[in-house]
């Protein structure tokens, strides 16, 4: 009897989601023409970046901030040990040699080609994440040590530097204004990159220790 | 092109089903990260590449491996 209620129910929703796309004005553009003009003062050459990390540069920094925030309470809910797989497979070990350079390298470059075409920082991370993900699962012994200085910089840079940022933008102007430039964007997503990703693959490992 | 738009709406919703009312976890789990696949080609249909890109790395990557991740801690529990 519940099944069927909730099976109703989703159909209802369906419906609801339905009529409100239908009604989208399809010619009208919005603050297009206004984010088209801005875009050289905005330090990045492609518009959906720009949107990103600069109009809206204080939302991605909220979230970055609550994506560390429900790491640290994964990680207290979680025990410290890492164990790695006991299992020798040749397949996944040679497959995983040739993938693993592979994978850092279109990472990289998707970082870098945030700039001018799709891309940027998250989408960078998440492919790393992957690659150590995979890099995990294809060693036969590995100790993940947490309290290493390496690991608490790699989180912290991303939150800190975004920190600084901010703070020069509104410490230099009279309302809330994100100053970047295109060297100081470059800074950040790489930071980001590394902060993204090495809560990523923690938590992956915090699954079930 | 409204004729491959219309397939993936199509194979979207029967993905979707599908993997929720498949009894064995393992089939669930591999059908999701295929509809995290068709999701990533829905979303260059709608002109949006940088979340195409997130979408496809995310989807079948980290949320499939943490997922299958789960199912080895499950079933390793249930032998217990």
């Amino acid at each position: 009897m519940r099944i069927k209620l909730l099976k109703l129910l989703s159909i209802v929703m369906f419906l609801i989601l339905l009529s409100t796309i239908i009604e989208i004005d399809s010619n009208s553009s919005g603050l297009l023409e206004l984010a088209k003009e801005n875009l050289e003062k905005s330090g990045v050459e492609y518009l959906v970046t720009a949107v990103v990390l600069n109009y809206r540069g204080f939302d991605t920094m909220f979230e970055i901030f609550v994506l560390a925030l429900a790491f640290l309470g994964v990680s207290i809910l979680s025990d410290k040990r890492v164990e790695a797989l006991s299992e020798n497979e040749p397949i996944l070990n040679f497959f995983s040699s040739i993938l693993i350079p592979l994978v850092l390298m279109v990472a990289l470059f998707i970082l870098y080609k945030g700039s001018y075409s799709a891309g940027g920082a998250f989408q960078a991370s998440a492919l790393i994440a992957g690659g150590l993900i995979l890099s995990f699962l294809s060693s036969k012994n590995i100790t993940f040590d947490e309290n290493r200085l390496i690991y608490k910089f790699s989180f912290s840079i991303g939150l800190i530097i975004y920190l600084l940022i901010a703070l020069v933008g509104v410490l230099t102007s009279q309302m809330l204004n994100f100053y970047s430039s295109g060297v100081l964007l470059m800074m950040l997503e790489s930071s980001l990159t590394i902060t993204i990703s090495y809560i990523l693959f923690s938590l992956y490992l915090r699954v079930s220790r | 092109m409204i004729a491959v738009d219309i397939l993936l709406a199509i194979s979207l919703l029967w993905l979707a089903y599908l993997s929720l009312s498949t009894r064995d976890s393992f089939k669930s789990i591999i059908l999701f990260i295929i509809f995290g696949l068709f999701m990533a080609i829905a979303w260059v249909r709608l002109n949006a590449p940088d979340i195409a890109l997130a979408e496809a790395v995310i989807g079948a990557g980290v949320t499939g491996a943490l997922l299958m991740e789960f199912l080895r801690f499950l079933r390793a529990r249930d032998e217990n």
